[in-house]
């Protein structure tokens, strides 16, 4: 277990919650501070003199432990950024492209997300490109998880595709089983091994749908992967799905060398709040010292 | 909220059973309602009337109060801080939501208006809500009583909620310097942070003070050795150079180990930032919060440039290793009393090029280079990096009419005024390794304030009949020809054309790169259309510097795919024309400029020392705006089966800044290259230039002056076959 998990497990032991295995999971409504909140509550309502318990007050949220880093328990994975941890409105060129274009549009940030701190929406009709490696001596296993708003999974494309110097191998088309009981949808399979690069590339063909999307790896296939039977697509991809993967494809083309100094209007303006240019100073009235409000 | 403190004391026992993990503050009761810790030294919820100005509403689910703070797209504010004063750690904490919203702790000593004194960027913990909020914290270190903003940027809009200030404890005497090996406490003055500051551990000599640089990152996570190897896992399967991979991942990779070691969250991330820069790439950066917010008190306006002290090597012989240093030009202020000419013989005694390249060890934003030779990024990088971490400069001060310099004299630093208050305009200058300009309207400050500007017409000093043109600029970002400097470098082609230009010099001695796009405007203009190089992204995970054979290979590959850059045109306007290329201090695809002009019969390449060498593209990682590392992502091939990045292109003509042309007002680089312009020329005879620097005409550079310049004589020579060397 690591550090983490034993941190979390140990404050979840202390408020009585079940914690995740695998991601850090602790959500503390009806379980964080239990003991006191109870007892606070006992406290502080009550309908007076009725002898009537009172009604249970709605929760507010719930809040998680997540890794502030994300999945890193794997190391080795071959995309660059696979559960978006590194996602910053300034990259300019970054790890995943969106509509075929550098960066996400609609990065989520917080409990919405699988997996860590940030996670992407995709929206109806467009794509999330992944850059990742290939192995040189193995077969590549890859995972991906996906949360549909107004979809089914299998509405929900995801692919691995290759583009370099030799022949382009044939997409690989993942599948994920019904949606689990947290809403999400796991994309798992296993690609061949191959020379030219990797691409993980996830696409909402139906329109008026979204996804959040999180947690994606793609990394050499381990001899526990190769027995493994993973869900397999028994139609073959539609055109639909072929354009799409024939456009990222071009897309990754059209973006290879190098392209320094693209205006970045989000960096420049916090380069001018670094430099102290149109803050606006704001000073609590009551001076915000000596303890809570 | 009345019922807050009677549920602390559980909160604050939860939080004391975690305390080796991620320590919090403020918790949440069994609803999840908010709970504000007793304990803080300072909260603001934004609540109604709390916050004057502020931009607060009454946000869907706020995580405390009925309100929140509000911020658009690109907004920043400051919400001002009372603590009490002593010595004490605290957690600072705010929550946010809506995306990468930045809050750093802001600490100025004395008046605010003369900028802060340490910032601690606050991150995530970890803690978020299903209604969206986000936690993020770090610990603050201040001593005495100083002035604390807690300071709020969203990049993309977002809310803020429940800031605290919880205090952890007192400092320990360690920190304060009262006791231990590093006896230099927090504020304490010291003497640059190259030879061992002595300041107290997560600090470092900054400014002429031991400023706390522990809140610029993370605290170590609680898995600690996970992230470790995630993110050295990053630098050993993505960083794409094949020669930088072989030397220099092994140096990363012994810095990645400190991160095992590390006590403290500065030695942990900083063995990371380390570990990254140590891949000694040209695309290949890192990046704090530090570079953005913290400014030089007393910032200098000199520029420096490498080239051949021939004035004063009586003096101060030169370093066998590195090149002289000598000042370009100079603002009309905070200039110590230097000049045009003067040389930097040491920082803090030890050579300026060599005390630079100690800054690796901590200098988050230090100017990489892929090659392994050069250092032209360093030097023009100097005055920043020398009023940051110096105390001291050594310099020879030389007579403009004699002709002579004097004796060695140190200057210290403290000698330059600080800066007047916020807002206070100074003559600043931009260096760019241009001692002089020499197109109509290119600024005497030499700021490009636009980043695409191409200054550019008949060079100023040449007669109209000589027909000679030149451009000079830093950018080749364009992506349509309509963008960037695309439309200002059509326009100087079209009046070379127009005007019928004989000889183009283009000055592209501060090159920032971009697009082959923008050189293709070039390379079509002068060059006939040939097949050039194939930049290829890293495939595999395995993948390791290949063969000639292989990498002949390759290349054919890329060729038949489409894949190779090429330059030229078939039927080039001007290939009658002369060029000249000055160069100093490149990157990326202003490597590549060089690279397609290398060997064509009317141009030629001048420069003291080869490129930057990085031949590849970069892709931007970065956590929470602050902390960010970028890795260069691939490698570029030459027919011959050669990897090009790690190793610049040669230049055709090997010139170095003489200082006695610095010195005499002359700009040895260019009136060399002028000279090479005018050579054959039956008109016109020149007006001005050709005295110093080689004579004009004469090939390659006269003197020398034991600076090791070769004749390198006016041949176009092979890639990698210049003429001498430095």
């Amino acid at each position: 277990m690591s550090a983490l998990r034993g941190c979390i497990a140990a404050f979840v032991g202390l408020v009585g919650v079940a914690c995740g295995d695998e991601e850090v999971l602790a959500p503390l409504g009806g379980g964080g501070a239990a003991s006191s909140a109870g007892s606070t509550q006992e406290a502080s309502s009550g309908v007076g003199g009725l002898g009537m318990p009172d009604p249970p007050e709605p929760t507010v949220r719930e809040v998680f432990q997540r890794d502030p880093f994300g999945n890193v328990a794997e190391a080795r994975n071959l995309l660059w950024d696979g559960d978006f941890e590194w996602e910053s409105a300034f990259g300019d060129q970054y790890g995943w492209l969106e509509k075929n274009q550098f960066g996400l549009r609609q990065p989520l940030a917080g409990g919405e997300c699988r997996s860590g701190i940030k996670c992407a929406r995709l929206g109806a009709l467009s794509t999330l490109t992944g850059m990742a490696l290939s192995s040189a001596t193995s077969p590549l296993y890859a995972s991906v998880w996906a949360k549909p708003d107004g979809v089914a999974c299998d509405e929900i494309k995801v692919s691995l595709f290759t583009e370099g110097l030799e022949a382009n191998e044939p997409a690989v088309f993942l599948e994920a089983p019904e949606v689990d009981a947290t809403g999400w949808c796991h994309f798992e399979g296993i690609a061949a091994q191959r020379r030219d690069k990797t691409y993980l590339l996830v696409a909402l063909p139906a329109p008026g749908a979204s996804a959040v999307i999180d947690d994606a790896v793609v990394r050499v296939a381990t001899a526990e992967d190769a027995q493994r039977s993973f869900p397999r697509r028994f139609s073959p991809p539609s055109a639909r799905d072929v354009e799409d993967v024939e456009e990222a494809r071009e897309a990754v083309r059209r973006h290879r060398g190098p392209r320094e100094g693209a205006p970045d209007p989000a960096r420049a303006a916090f380069e001018r709040w670094g430099r102290g240019e149109g803050r606006k100073l704001l000073r609590p009235v009551a001076p915000a010292a000596g303890g809570p409000r | 909220m009345p019922r807050i403190a009677r549920l602390v004391a559980v909160s604050l026992a939860l939080s004391g059973a975690t305390a080796p993990c991620l320590a919090w503050a403020g918790d949440f009761d069994a609803r999840g309602v908010f709970l504000v810790d007793p304990t803080a030294v300072a909260t603001v919820g934004f609540e109604p009337g709390e916050v004057p100005g502020a931009n607060v509403a009454a946000v869907e689910g706020p995580l405390e109060g009925a309100q929140a703070l509000q911020l658009g797209p690109f907004e920043g504010v400051d919400v001002e801080l009372s603590v009490p004063e002593g010595a004490q750690r605290y957690r600072a904490s705010a929550w946010v939501r809506g995306g990468d919203v930045v809050a750093d702790v802001e600490v100025f000593a004395g008046d605010p208006s003369f900028g802060m004194d340490a910032v601690t960027q606050l991150f995530p913990t970890g803690r978020v809500t299903s209604d969206g909020w986000i936690e993020l914290a770090n610990e603050v270190r201040l001593v005495g009583a100083p002035l604390v903003r807690i300071g709020l940027f969203a990049a993309r809009g977002g809310d803020v909620d429940a800031v605290e200030v919880v205090p952890v404890g007192p400092l320990s005497p360690a920190e304060l310097g009262a006791e231990g090996p590093a006896t230099r406490g927090l504020g304490s003055p010291c003497d640059g942070a190259v030879d061992g500051s002595g300041c107290v551990s997560g600090a470092l000599c900054v400014y002429g003070e031991c400023r706390d640089v522990s809140g610029q990152v993370p605290p170590i996570p609680t898995n600690r050795d996970e992230v470790a190897a995630y993110l050295g896992a990053r630098l050993d399967l993505l960083f794409g150079p094949f020669i930088n991979r072989e030397l220099d991942l092994p140096s990363a990779n012994i810095a990645l180990e400190q991160m095992r070691q590390a006590t403290d969250g500065w030695s942990y991330w900083n063995a990371f930032g380390q570990a990254v820069r140590r891949l000694h790439d040209g695309h290949t950066t890192t990046g704090t919060i530090g570079d953005f917010v913290l400014r030089s008190e007393r910032p200098l306006a000199v520029c420096f440039l490498e080239g051949d002290a021939d004035l004063s090597h009586g003096v101060a012989p030169p370093d066998p290793e590195y090149l002289d240093v000598l000042v370009s030009h100079v603002g009309t202020d905070r200039n110590l009393g230097l000049a045009r000419g003067d040389r930097l013989v040491a920082v803090d005694g030890v050579h300026p090029i060599e005390w630079a390249r100690g800054l690796v060890g901590f200098h988050w934003s230090l100017s990489p280079t892929s090659n392994h030779e050069t250092y032209a990024e360093l030097a023009e990088q100097l005055r920043g990096l020398v009023a940051r971490y110096a105390r001291t400069l050594s310099v020879v001060r030389c007579d403009v009419d004699a002709g002579t310099c004097g004796e060695v004299e140190t200057l210290d630093l403290d000698e330059v005024a600080p800066l007047l208050p916020e807002g206070a305009p100074y003559d600043g200058v931009a260096c760019d390794n241009r001692p002089l300009r020499h197109v109509p309207g290119a600024p005497a400050n030499h700021f490009d304030d636009t980043g695409s500007s191409v200054f550019g017409g008949r060079l100023l000093d040449t007669s109209f009949d000589e027909r000679l043109y030149g451009i000079e600029w830093e950018s080749l970002y364009t992506t349509t020809g309509q963008d960037g400097v695309g439309p200002g470098l059509s326009e100087a082609v079209a009046t070379w054309e127009r005007e019928g230009a004989r000889g183009v010099m283009l000055d592209h001695r501060s090159g920032n790169g971009g697009t082959l796009a923008a050189n293709a405007i070039l390379w079509s203009y002068f060059l006939e259309r040939r097949p050039s190089d194939a930049y290829v992204d890293r495939q595999r995970a395995e993948d390791e510097r290949p063969t000639l054979e292989e990498g002949q290979l390759i290349f054919q590959q890329a060729l038949a795919r489409n894949q190779v850059n090429f330059v030229g045109s078939t039927s080039p306007r001007g290939s009658d024309v002369k060029v000249a290329l000055l160069l100093t201090r490149d990157v990326s695809a202003s490597d590549w400029l060089p690279l397609g002009f290398k060997g064509a019969p009317n141009a030629r390449v001048f420069a003291p020392f080869e490129t930057n060498g990085a031949f590849s593209t970069r892709y931007v990682l970065g956590y929470w705006l602050g902390l960010r590392y970028v890795l260069a992502s691939g490698d570029t091939f030459l027919a011959s089966g050669e990897t090009l990045n790690g190793e610049g292109v040669e230049p055709d003509v090997v010139v170095l800044p003489l200082q006695s042309d610095l010195v005499a007002g002359r700009d040895t680089v260019f009136e060399v290259a002028l000279a090479w312009l005018r050579e054959g020329e039956g008109g016109g005879g020149g007006a001005g230039g050709g005295g110093g620097a080689g004579g004009g005409g004469g090939s390659g550079q006269g003197g020398g002056g034991g600076s090791g310049q070769g004749g390198g004589g006016f041949g176009p020579g092979g890639f990698g076959g210049a003429g001498g060397g430095t």
